[in-house]
């Protein structure tokens, strides 16, 4: 057995897994808690194109996930469209107001960008709280929109039990994984890099840099407006306070930089560790000691960032390689990286 | 017209509180080059320590400072030292470590939730407090006290900072330090001394912002959040970094909330201050008064 | 023989002592904000169920049940429906909670009494007054407190009794109100009311609820002169306002509050001087005529250190809505629990104080009698203090309101 086999086993191992998760978690609690770690994943997946790869610290991403939940739910309860045309229409409104976001913001250099990318995402908060109707489009101000419970199907974006849920998120999140993957070996992703670690270097070398980061917001954009939908049909009820919030927009960048920023397999690693450290903290001490759970979840993201501060994919992969290395009975230092840690 | 001047009066009042709350937020940001997300939390405690200490020893709430001002100093200074010195040192060659923007938000969240674990989540304010409601009177022109008092206070803290930065010799260590890291500590300072120090001063900024605050503000676990976006937008409107900038950006953010409501519904005017934000930004990178390297 | 002996009675003595422990806990899931921005309402409505369940269980548990006790389980929505959803599905299939009360918050009222429905599981609301709770056509549903459109009805019919009853009228109506579904909930329906009553609407005017500065809004209401000012705000908000308006010497005839944070604890302490004449709308005020009301209001204070609220009044009193359905259920079966819930007709015993007869829910879910006092708050020689003053029968012995306040 050579390292590829190896690679491709645990790859198949672990899709079994996922797609077999279900059969062994019966309960719903904890299913409702994996389909919102899978949910943060994606999201964490899209934002690391342009949070990752172009090397800037975007912290407003909960704007595109409010573009995408407001603009399904809308057309779904005005209009009846199905929830899944609205999550493309969702997605390339995203498209334009992130390319649109894009132009000027990314001359900036890092905290102004990270600022101006709070200010845009808080100011669209600002705005759906303060209209009740754009044109003839219902938005209810600070209300929110409720999802009425509709037949229950595929058409309606609408499901009984939790299992069609994961499932949905699930290929989302393998999707875009895979997209992920494909970009970071496509000239695109050794050009986002390059204009993220190097920007003169990159530029002088002919590459066009803002190009490149502009791509790669439309895409993260678009992605990110897709699970905005998936988040409105999950939870029947949108309200701009919780999914414009500038928590949602940290909680992404949190998982990105927990998991490795810029890496494949960060995003899933940042959510595996934070998400249960938020929801069980919280079940724990939520009702004796109130406020303990962010204690918690705020001192993990201290001792994580101090003891690796590249994320916890860098000495994950390590010890993978190592094990993979014992396995095929070679000894090869950790160092070389390729592939799943890129950072 | 009187309306219109007593809310440019007010908003400039206000606003330079404002400024005078971001102002620790722009000094760490010249040095450290870090956005410190625990600033509103940081205020906050200043907040608590100003209300102890009027409750507890009855003094002057103004003359508070001398109590809140060093306990600040020395929270700032160790909690740089303790929390996010490793993380400067393990990020050495990186020049905006992305990594200390999380160590602080960690912070915020420890910071607003002890906090609330130990003093439970009740509005707090000064029993018996001589300021509060109190106004100057000039016919129909009615000017607040306790913000007039928070103004000149901005004032003079804002100058008294600028004087330290530009003639003491410890000021000027700091200011080498913000503009050449690697210049500096071949001049044989010590980087993480200074970031100690540049910390320990922006938050006793912060607690003397608190102490202008609490005389007509209520003390809560979460009252530093109602300050902390507003501070990101002041120090960037003003240039990160800049001390005048961050009163002017205080001001300009504050005339905005008071005078805009005039023209339309309250709740409008944050969209006034994120647009007026962002259109700075695009057009001016470097906020009115920064200069094109940050200091 | 005496070996089956020796074996049977350790056996007959294991029966007996399941026997007893046959009484399985009820198990009641609270769904509340214990961090976050409204921690403090959190706290006050953990306190007063926690009270409620330690004299149910002293005085024997739910009989009907063999005496099972009454057990609760909290969990932090932290004020986010997302929060709040999670914690449902988990109270629901982990923790088998029984029965689920909560959550203050609309916003997370919402979504989580969904959940309860697609599940069967009955669901007492104490406070959330968003009419939109009991209007969704939900079977499990139960609201204890009054629904906004009552409050605003009540606040318009109090402002009209006493427009008669001290011969002064009102023209002018300024609304101002958290911007947030409980405040715009709340003005557009006195929009209507306004209109109906013929009053002219002066101002209308949201305020973000995480202001720092509420002067240029109170200089609007100043300017929009007029004569009464009505408002829907949080605690630090309210207490804001309050001071502000009293900093401008605002003259108006009469400010009317919405609960919430004008109701909270803190708020007295906090506004002292300035809230004085103000005029408050809530469920229940510590001087309801009311057997019960007194002792139940001093023991919470003596172990809280605070007055009952009105908002902890309606969770207190939730939990011996349920002790009486439950014991009407004789089951733990949720469809039995929320039959016996609907033909609810609670009227006295421990834990009604109430200021209304009885508790009934209408086909809704809605308590058919939940009905509202207006206090004002004034200092009668002990101190600023809450006095109920409507509705006319209700009205505090002795005390005159003060209507209109007096020019500043």
């Amino acid at each position: 057995m050579n390292e590829k086999q190896i690679n491709r086993l645990a790859g198949i191992g672990l899709l079994v897994i996922a797609f077999g998760l279900p059969l062994v978690v019966r309960s719903a609690t904890y299913l409702h808690i994996v389909v919102l770690l899978y949910f943060y994943a994606y999201l964490t997946t899209s934002w690391n194109l342009v949070g990752g790869f172009a090397g800037v610290l975007p912290l407003g991403h909960a704007a595109f996930v409010g573009i995408g939940a407001y603009t399904s739910t809308i057309l779904s309860l005005q209009y009846g469209i199905s929830p899944w045309l609205g999550m493309l229409v969702g997605g390339v409104i995203a498209t334009i107001v992130g390319v649109l976001i894009g132009l000027p913001t990314f001359k900036m250099r890092g905290a102004y960008f990270a600022l101006a990318t709070i200010a845009f995402a808080e100011g669209i908060r600002v705005i759906v709280e303060n209209v009740d109707y754009i044109g003839p489009l219902k938005v209810n101000g600070p209300r929110g929109l409720q999802i009425p419970p509709l037949e229950t199907g595929l058409v309606n974006y609408m499901f009984a039990s939790k299992e069609p849920y994961y499932y949905i998120i699930l290929v989302m999140l393998l999707l875009v994984l895979f997209l992920t993957w494909f970009i970071s070996r496509s000239k695109l992703g050794y050009y986002l890099n390059a204009g993220g670690e190097e920007p003169e270097a990159a530029m002088a070398l002919g590459i066009n840099v803002a190009r490149a980061k502009l791509i790669a917001m439309a895409m993260s954009s678009f992605l990110t407006a897709l699970a905005g939908t998936f988040y409105a049909q999950f939870s029947l009820y949108i309200h701009p306070k919780s999914i414009i919030s500038l928590d949602l927009s940290f909680e992404i960048a949190f998982i990105a930089l927990i998991g490795g920023r810029g890496s494949i397999a960060g995003p899933i690693l940042g959510a595996l560790l934070l998400r249960p450290v938020g929801d069980f903290s919280r079940i724990y001490f939520g009702d004796t000691l109130p406020g303990m759970h962010l204690i918690i979840f705020g001192l993990v993201l201290i001792l994580v960032m101090h003891y690796q501060p590249r994320g916890l994919q860098e000495p994950l992969t390590r010890l993978y390689k190592s094990l993979v290395a014992r396995l095929i009975g070679k000894t090869t230092g950790g160092g070389q990286e390729h592939g799943i840690a890129r950072s | 017209m009187l309306y219109i001047i007593e809310d440019t009066i007010n908003g400039i009042l206000m606003g330079s509180i404002y400024g005078l709350t971001a102002m620790g937020l722009t000094i760490i940001f010249g040095v450290l080059k870090v956005i410190n997300f625990a600033h509103g939390s940081m205020l906050m405690v200043g907040m608590y320590v100003t209300y102890w200490a009027v409750t507890l020893t009855g003094i002057n709430p103004y003359l508070a400072i001398v109590i809140v001002a060093p306990v600040m100093f020395f929270f700032g200074y160790y909690l740089q030292d303790i929390v996010i010195k490793p993380i400067f040192i393990a990020e050495k060659n990186v020049r905006e470590p992305i990594t200390v923007i999380i160590v602080t938000t960690g912070i915020w969240y420890i910071l607003d939730n002890l906090t609330l674990l130990i003093f439970g989540p009740q509005y707090r304010s000064l029993a018996d407090n001589p300021w509060r409601s109190k106004m100057l009177e000039f016919g129909d022109l009615f000017i607040s006290v306790p913000k007039l008092y928070g103004c000149i206070i901005a004032i003079v803290t804002a100058a008294a900072i600028y004087w330290f930065f530009q003639k003491t010799s410890m000021g000027r260590a700091i200011r080498a330090t913000s503009m050449d890291r690697e210049a500096a500590s071949l001049q044989g300072i010590n980087q993480y001394k200074i970031y100690n120090l540049a910390f320990g001063i922006g938050s006793a900024t912060a607690g003397i912002a608190a102490v202008t605050l609490v005389p007509f503000n209520n003390v809560f676990p979460t009252v530093g959040v109602l300050f902390d976006i507003k501070g990101f937008i002041i120090v960037v409107l003003g240039g990160l970094g800049s001390i005048g900038g961050a009163l002017v950006g205080g001001i300009i953010v504050g005339l905005i909330e008071s005078v805009g409501p005039q023209f339309m519904t309250a709740t409008w005017t944050e969209a006034i201050v994120y647009g007026l934000f962002l259109v700075v930004l695009f057009v001016k990178p470097s906020g009115l008064f920064g200069q094109k390297h940050d200091w | 023989m005496s070996v089956f002996r020796k074996l049977a009675v350790p056996a007959l003595a294991a029966t007996l002592i399941a026997g007893s422990a046959w009484a399985e806990n009820v198990k009641i899931g609270n769904i509340i904000p214990l961090s976050g921005p409204s921690a403090t309402v959190g706290q006050q409505g953990k306190n007063a169920r926690e009270m409620a369940i330690e004299e149910i269980n002293a005085a024997g548990g739910i009989k009907s049940l063999g005496g099972a006790k009454l057990e609760l389980v909290f969990a932090d929505s932290e004020s986010k429906p997302e929060k709040g959803v999670a914690e449902a599905e988990r109270l629901i299939n982990t923790e088998k909670v029984n029965v689920l009360t909560g959550c203050w918050n609309s916003a997370v009222t919402y979504p989580t009494t969904a959940v309860a429905e697609r599940y069967g599981i009955p669901f007492v609301v104490p406070v959330s007054v968003s009419d939109k709770i009991t209007d969704q056509g939900f079977k499990t549903v139960f609201r204890i407190a009054a629904k906004d459109s009552w409050w605003t009805r009540d606040q318009f019919s109090f402002l009209k009794d006493m427009q008669e009853e001290f011969g002064t009228k009102v023209e002018k109506i300024a609304f101002v109100y958290e911007n947030g579904d409980w405040g715009k909930g709340f003005a557009g329906q006195w929009k209507e009311l306004a209109e109906k009553g013929g009053y002219q609407v002066v101002l209308d005017e949201p305020y973000p609820s995480t202001a720092t500065d509420l002067s240029p809004v109170v200089q609007k209401i100043k300017r929009s002169r007029a004569d009464v000012l009505m408002l829907v705000s949080n605690a630090a908000d309210a207490i804001l306002l309050t001071n502000t308006l009293a900093e401008y010497k605002v003259n108006l005839k009469a400010i009317i509050a919405s609960g919430g944070g004008h109701a909270d604890p803190s708020f007295l302490k906090a506004a002292g001087k300035s809230a004085q004449y103000l005029f408050d709308i809530v469920e229940w005020e510590t001087d309801v005529n009311k057997p019960g009301a007194k002792e139940a209001n001093e023991k919470y204070n003596a172990k809280y250190g605070q007055n009952l609220t009105g908002e902890a009044v309606d969770a207190y009193v939730a939990m011996y809505v349920l002790k009486d359905a439950l014991e009407r259920a004789a089951s733990l079966d949720p469809a039995k629990i929320r039959e016996a819930l609907a033909a609810t007709n609670l009227s006295d015993g421990p834990g009604m104080i109430v200021g209304y007869d009885s508790i009934k829910f209408d086909a809704t879910g809605q308590n058919e009698n939940a009905s509202l006092v207006m206090v004002q708050v004034n200092d009668t020689g002990k101190g600023l203090e809450r006095i109920t003053i409507w509705p006319k029968s209700a009205r505090r012995a002795g005390y005159t309101p003060v209507f209109p306040m007096p020019e500043k």
